[in-house]
């Protein structure tokens, strides 16, 4: 492989379509997706969402390049009570021959689904054709290191300006020049400089064109960064230095080992530096200061306010989103305090600063989340975000201001109804919270009995209430076919009224009653029988009763004992000085049995 | 007669000032040793006072007042995980209890994972006011009122059209609702039983998650200033994220000296048992 270029490349992602679902979101890009043939590129798949833990993901057969895993970036937050993550995993591909190449499927595993990012495709072409040359070349800077000489390999660094204000952007950028001449066994290994007295940002992508130097022509790679001085001073930014390993089997036969092993050939190491470049740093001016300044440097800086809600009740947070944006280093942007709040409690919930390398110019926007807790009912207004600055590209003093937005507080209440006061200001003021105080002893300090609802006896006594339901059910069906089936209302009251009857018939036996008792017995038999038939008692005859009995499969002796009664009755009636109260008694007695058995038969 | 007057010179003694300490937990009377850690707590011992109520607490002697003034013991004894372990405990007898809410209400404020405290909305908590406010007894209690009235009201409809249940409905009717809408006895009664069965639906839903919970004891407290949860039951595993004293969590698995933990946001992961109390 040529020209291996395997440093710091921080992850730009094309953009590309993307693949959404569940709340899932994977997306692939690529950087460049032009490369000459050797070159390398940098494959980016992102996956963000609501996901636990990510598995890398599988890439499509790539038999036409050199995959190397370039690492992965986490991110985590926590919003509103729901886990985000997103992971980034990059790897850096290196062409083997030229031609169009679309990369897919990409796959993603999360838990038992599966992912695919969208496709992308890389132009490889062959080496030397491709790429051109920016507009302008390194230099046109105060500060540069080109060599004099014709090196075949070599690094330089270059600053955009050499003397800045305070928190100013310094561009700075490392070029490594090959003139295609040399070989190298390895991937250069990069350092970059030391630079005490800067906060420093990488400034993606890596810059690749041609050329010519000393009649010479080169393909630069170019890494930048941007260095914010943080005093005034004047501040060195060190050498970087790139360590390379040479071929120095160039021209000989790569593959003879033993030749190789005789000279001693397994590279030779070389060690790549840049001159240190020395920035000086200005104080900011001390004219035009605006009043309130406390520091702050940006470009073209812009405040804005927003709150979630204009009418909130007393004691309902109103969140307020103060967005700072310009260009420059935005995270020593600071919040200044507000005043003329003294009705609410205001707690800060978060900042976040979300920055851009637009053309290697670092900007950004930082957002500050506040909470504000109103006290007490009233209008107000929460006051405009001013904020001074300095802008160094301007080099004169500024003042970013919001709008101030007006806010209504209505009368509150609390859990348990009671209108909630204002608790601040100049009146009453509570000076310390503390918990409350302990309870005194409850009247009986006894072991803790059993739960009632884990005993058997609560489940015995709540199976009561189902089979009461189910009683009802039957008691109900039978109450309606008692309404509406004659018969079986007959069939159901027979024995009972003809137990009526016999027990008129004792009475009568045992008031001496001869004829009326046997009269009872008769007609407690008849109707009896009349119920269980239901037919009318006066159409019963002996036939018919004998032919009820048998198709009840009733046996013949209850059948005969029937027969036995209802005779004795009609002698007695007829023959009524034969019947005496011991006979009586003793057909009650028959009679009782002779039905019984009839029951008992039917049943 | 005798042991009144020996209880009595018990708790005189300890008002006057005998330390907690000096009283033999394991056979003093319960109100002795409540007493004591009382008196202990108000001379500023809070471990003297928490270990004479953790005393009774490990005698089966159990009172929400018990766990309240526990969770105030380790709270002025700066153990804020155990505090909240004890207040969560005392809230499950008596969730209505407004000192108790209180004092939870600012040991939360003080965790260091208060973040991962759901804070709902006040429409949200007045909606499951009666699945919150009610301790398990008196959600069992209810559940059971409305099956008994449930299985009546099924009765009635059962029985509709038997003589007793007119009369009845003639009577009871006049404090129906129903009339105003034209509905007939059925059409009253189904109501009736249909809004029975939903609201003593959502009360034996209520209730069987709180005697569940109460039986799998599935909620913990973490005790551990700090506890990293890992991937896996092992130290080896990838330590995901850490948990702070006072947080609350859900138990789903146990396995040796490791459980598995559930929070908000759909972390989970794997800590030590040691480091954390079921509630």
């Amino acid at each position: 492989m040529k020209h291996l270029w395997l440093c710091l490349m921080l992850l730009l992602v094309c953009v590309a379509p993307v693949v959404r679902a569940d709340d899932i979101t994977v997306r692939a890009g690529i950087e460049p997706n032009t490369v000459e043939v050797g070159g390398q590129v940098m494959l980016s798949i992102e996956v963000a969402g609501k996901f636990r833990r990510s598995s890398p993901p599988e890439l499509p057969p790539l038999p036409d390049f050199d995959v190397f895993e370039a690492g992965t970036s986490q991110n985590f937050s926590f919003v509103n009570g729901q886990a985000h993550s997103s992971v980034t995993f990059s790897y850096v591909l290196s062409p083997r021959k030229e031609g169009t190449f679309k990369l897919e499927p990409i796959r993603i595993s999360l838990g038992d689904k599966q992912y695919s990012a969208n496709p992308v495709t890389l132009t490889v072409v062959s080496a030397g054709a491709a790429i051109t040359a920016p507009g302008t070349a390194p230099g046109g800077s105060p500060t540069t290191d080109l060599p004099g000489s014709d090196e075949s390999i070599f690094v330089a660094a270059s600053v955009d300006r050499d003397t800045v204000y305070v928190n100013q952007q310094v561009t700075w950028t490392l070029g490594y020049y090959t003139d295609g001449r040399v070989e190298l066994l390895r991937a250069p290994n990069y350092a970059p400089p030391e630079a005490e007295g800067f906060w420093v940002e990488d400034l993606p992508p890596q810059n690749k064109y041609y050329t010519n130097l000393h009649n010479r022509k080169y393909l630069v790679s170019e890494i930048k960064r941007g260095y914010f001085p943080t005093a005034p001073g004047t501040y060195t930014v060190g050498e970087a230095r790139v360590d390379i390993v040479l071929d120095d089997m160039r021209g000989g036969n790569v593959n003879d080992f033993f030749n190789r092993g005789l000279r001693g050939g397994f590279g030779q190491p070389r060690a790549l530096t840049t001159k240190p470049i020395a920035i000086t740093v200005l104080p900011l001016p001390a004219s035009g200061k605006p009043t309130g300044f406390d520091g702050a440097i940006a470009g073209d800086l812009k405040v804005s306010m927003a709150v979630d809600k204009q009418v909130a009740q007393v004691g309902q947070p109103i969140n307020v989103t103060v967005e700072l944006s310009g260009t420059g280093n935005m995270r020593t942007l600071a919040l200044p305090k507000f005043k003329g709040l003294d009705t609410f409690k205001m707690y800060e919930s978060g900042n976040a600063t979300n920055s851009f390398k637009q053309d290697y110019v670092v900007s950004g926007r930082r957002k500050f989340d506040l909470v504000l807790v109103p006290q007490a009912e009233g209008k107000y207004t929460i006051p405009a975000v001013r904020i001074p600055y300095f802008d160094p590209v301007k080099k004169r003093y500024d003042v970013a201001q919001s709008q101030a937005l007006p806010v209504e507080v209505m009368a509150g209440t609390n859990e348990d109804g009671r209108k909630l006061i204002y608790a601040g200001g100049d009146g009453f003021e509570v000076l310390n919270r503390d918990i409350r105080f302990i309870h005194a002893a409850p009247a009986a300090l006894t072991a803790a009995p059993r739960p009632f609802h884990t005993t058997s006896l609560f489940y015995v006594l709540h199976a009561l209430p189902a089979l009461a339901v189910a009683a009802s059910l039957v008691l109900e069906r039978r109450r309606r076919r008692l309404s509406e089936d004659v018969g079986f209302a007959r069939a159901s009251r027979a024995l009972r009224d003809a137990e009526k009857r016999f027990a008129e018939a004792d009475k009568a036996f045992a008031k001496g009653s001869i004829e009326p008792g046997f009269a009872a017995v008769h007609t407690g038999v008849m109707g009896y029988l009349a119920d269980r038939m239901n037919v009318a008692t006066a159409s019963l005859t002996g036939d018919s009763i004998d032919a009820f009995l048998r198709e009840r499969s009733t046996a013949d002796d209850i059948a005969s004992g029937v027969r036995r009664v209802l005779a004795a009755c009609e002698a007695a009636r007829y023959a009524a000085g034969l019947a005496t109260l011991d006979s009586g008694r003793s057909l009650v007695r028959d009679a009782r049995a002779a039905v019984a058995a009839v029951e008992k038969g039917l049943r | 007669m005798r042991a009144r007057l020996v209880m009595a010179a018990t708790l005189v003694a300890l008002l006057a000032g005998v330390p907690a300490h000096a009283i033999d937990t394991a056979t003093a009377p319960p109100e002795s040793l409540f007493a004591a850690g009382s008196a202990a707590y108000e001379s500023g011992d809070y471990p003297g006072a928490a270990d004479a109520w953790k005393a009774l607490e490990e005698r089966g002697i159990s009172a929400p007042a018990v766990s309240y003034n526990l969770g105030n013991a380790y709270f002025k004894s700066g153990d804020l995980g155990r505090a909240v372990l004890w207040y969560e405990r005392a809230r499950r007898a008596t969730p209505r209890d407004e000192d108790l809410r209180e004092n939870l209400a600012l040991v939360r404020t003080l965790l260091r994972d208060k973040q991962l405290i759901p804070e709902p909305g006040r429409v949200r908590r007045a909606l499951t006011a009666w699945h919150n406010d009610l301790s398990t007894a008196e959600s069992v209690a209810i559940a059971s009122a409305l099956y008994v009235l449930l299985c009546l009201v099924a009765i009635l409809v059962v029985c509709r059209r038997a003589p007793w249940v007119n009369a009845w409905y003639r009577r009871a009717s006049v404090v129906s609702p129903a009339r105003f809408f034209g509905l007939d006895m059925t059409q009253d009664l189904v109501l009736a039983l249909s809004l029975v069965f939903v609201v003593g639906g959502l009360f034996a839903g209520s209730a069987y998650l709180k005697v569940r919970a109460e039986s799998a004891r599935s909620e913990a407290v973490v005790v551990a200033e700090e506890v990293p949860v890992f991937s896996g039951p092992s130290r080896d595993a990838t330590v995901q994220f850490n948990v702070h004293e006072g947080t609350r969590v859900s138990v789903r698995d146990a396995r040796a000296g490791w459980v598995r933990i559930d929070l908000p946001g759909e972390l989970t992961g794997w800590m030590s048992a040691e480091a954390m109390e079921r509630i």
